[in-house]
């Protein structure tokens, strides 16, 4: 037995850096992925400076009425001359927050009860049938109803999306559990000591983040859209606060005159969906050792 | 050499397995494994050899009997006494793949058992799990590797890697060498001899491959149904077979010279059902030697020769 050899501390850490690093490379490797990245990043930055730079987009101007795109209004003007560009720019921001809060809560909600319920087998079957239960209520009903209640602001709306979103996201985790559970490397490390937090959070855990982060990005992206569909029927944000679905719904009737006036807006919100569920998919590949190593 | 280590007494294991049915997967098993010796435990598919290997790791609790390590009652122990019981007895399986977790990295996979009892600084950790990937022959580069980048064989030894690195007294293999190639079979049965013979330990040897029982085992215990049928040294037990089913069982392995072909008592029909098994001795609907007095009783284990030991009432005891 050689116990001369002192390599191997330093050798674990820099194999991780070089980890990170093709995780990087592999994630943005591809076309799709180069462009859906540079949405992404395009939205953030949006949504930080565009509220900082543009105050006059609740401005009526009964002058510019349903003018269409030019160099001073990129997007065209709605029905009382408001700029259709800015508004949808300030937009973005409500639309990112939505998405990205309702995709964490539920992603932590979520786990816990499905980790809970699958490997603690702690009242399995009590949650999941609860979340039968909540996977029933509508989510555009529960959010007109809590808006109802709780008036009209971000988390009201955050807090309707996520409820009927967290069971789905439970019973993924619970199911990758329980099939998980019953593996020999669970019992291998049964047999070694570890204790039971430690199954769970080095064993289990990191084998479900496949499942999660393709759940997680499709919550996010349908976040987006409820919250979309919700200000177009008038129960989303307030309206002094812009959101794509709201412009839209604030100009449908005006659809045949001014197709601007819903067109970008719309563009944007599929464009951002479609980059966060491309990236999702995305994220689970390169986040299997298997597949990444392969393709490389 | 003939010290007891690990004893079983009586062990039996059901399982409930819904509208009332339950399954007898281990009855009344008695053994002892001595120190040093390897204890090999054959017979087919669906006979209880696993869950035996299970009951021994304390994977699955007994229904009845008792199990002694070093003398001590180890049936019913748990949390921090459990905890350090466990690392006496490590287990190898038979999948190597699917005993590695495949988000964790070889160096990571043998340091676990460490950690988890903190054994010296992080550093004399890290240089142990360095030491035992040489020590079973793996490059000590595939430490950084995940379990899908290493071939079967490598995955097999590096799981016995994990199990060494608590040092224990006893290593209980589940049919270890089932899923490898026949070539890397050799290297792996020979790795687990060539340790035996360094550390001393005690080996456990779950198979249904009669010649890998032959070429590595000291003594052999021969399951049938849940029950052992026979007992014995491995070279008496499988050159001279004393239990109707361990004569069948050796008269399947096939052999590769022409002249030293034998007549062979090929059995017919299959394993009865667990689920509902045959009164009195559990072989006798596929013995050729059966008589109506098998229906009656169920036979118990008998000295039937010198060291050697069969559950048949056929037999002469001696």
């Amino acid at each position: 037995m050689n116990t001369s050899q002192t390599v191997p501390r330093q050798h674990v850490q820099r194999s991780r850096m070089v980890d990170f690093r093709r995780f990087l490379s592999e994630f943005t490797d591809g076309r799709v992925e180069k462009s859906a990245v540079l949405i992404l990043i395009a939205a953030l930055l949006i949504s930080v400076i565009a509220p900082m730079v543009y105050h006059s987009y609740s401005d009526i101007n009964p002058l510019d009425r349903m003018k269409p795109p030019s160099a001073d209004h990129f997007f065209g003007t709605d029905h009382l001359g408001r700029d259709v560009f800015e508004r949808t720019m300030v937009g973005t921001r409500n639309s990112l927050i939505i998405g990205f809060s309702v995709a964490i809560a539920t992603t932590i909600i979520g786990c816990i009860l499905g980790l809970v319920s699958g490997f603690i087998s702690f009242g399995d079957k009590i949650i999941m049938r609860l979340m039968d239960g909540f996977m029933a209520i509508p989510n555009v009903l529960l959010a007109i109803a809590l808006v109802a209640l709780m008036g009209s602001s971000l988390l009201t709306i955050i807090i309707a999306i996520s409820v009927p979103e967290i069971p789905r996201m439970a019973r993924i985790v619970r199911s990758v559990v329980v099939s998980l559970k019953e593996m020999p490397f669970i019992d291998a490390a049964v047999t070694m000591g570890t204790p039971q937090w430690k199954i769970l959070l080095r064993h289990l855990l990191p084998n479900t983040v496949g499942a999660l982060s393709v759940q997680a990005t499709a919550t996010c992206a349908s976040a987006i859209m409820t919250e979309a569909i919700l200000s177009f029927l008038g129960a989303g944000t307030p309206p002094n606060i812009p959101s794509w679905g709201g412009i839209i719904a604030e100009s449908r009737v005006f659809f045949q005159i001014a197709p601007w006036a819903i067109g970008f807006p719309g563009l944007m919100l599929s464009l951002l969906v479609l980059s966060v569920n491309i990236l999702g998919d995305r994220l689970r590949e390169v986040l299997d050792p298997r597949v990444a190593r392969r393709r490389s | 050499m003939s010290e007891a280590l690990l004893e079983t007494k009586e062990l039996s294991k059901t399982f409930n397995i819904g509208k009332g049915k339950s399954l007898k997967a281990v009855s009344d098993v008695s053994l002892t494994l001595n120190k040093g010796e390897t204890l090999a435990i054959v017979g087919e598919s669906g006979c209880g050899k696993s869950t035996l290997a299970r009951l021994l790791l304390r994977l699955e609790q007994a229904t009845s009997g008792g199990i002694e390590f070093d003398g001590n009652d180890i049936s019913e122990i748990s949390g921090a006494v459990e905890k350090q019981w466990r690392r006496n007895v490590q287990m190898v399986f038979q999948d190597p793949y699917t005993s590695l977790n495949p988000r964790m990295i070889a160096h990571d996979a043998i340091r676990e058992p460490l950690d988890n009892y903190a054994e010296g600084t992080k550093q004399e950790r890290n240089q142990k799990a360095h030491d035992l990937l040489h020590r079973v022959g793996l490059n000590v580069d595939f430490g950084q590797r995940y379990p899908h980048e290493l071939s079967g064989g490598q995955c097999q030894r590096l799981g016995i890697a994990r199990a060494l690195a608590l040092n224990p007294k006893v290593l209980v293999a589940d049919e270890p060498v089932s899923a490898l190639d026949v070539s890397i079979q050799a290297q792996v049965l020979n790795l687990m001899m060539d340790l035996q013979a360094d550390l001393g330990i005690s080996i456990v040897f779950v198979s249904h491959d009669l010649s890998v029982v032959r070429h590595i085992s000291d003594r052999v215990i021969v399951m049938y149904l849940g029950r052992i049928v026979e007992e014995g040294p491995a070279d008496i037990v499988l050159d001279t077979p004393s239990h109707p089913y361990t004569k069948a069982l050796l008269d399947s392995v096939p052999i590769d010279h022409p002249s030293k072909r034998r007549s062979k008592t090929l059995l017919s029909g299959e394993v009865a059902s667990p689920l509902n098994p045959p009164s009195g001795c559990a072989f006798r609907t596929r013995c050729p030697v059966a008589t109506d007095q098998c229906a009656q009783t169920i036979p118990k284990l008998r000295s039937v020769g010198p060291k050697v030991s069969a559950a048949c009432i056929l037999l002469e005891s001696k």
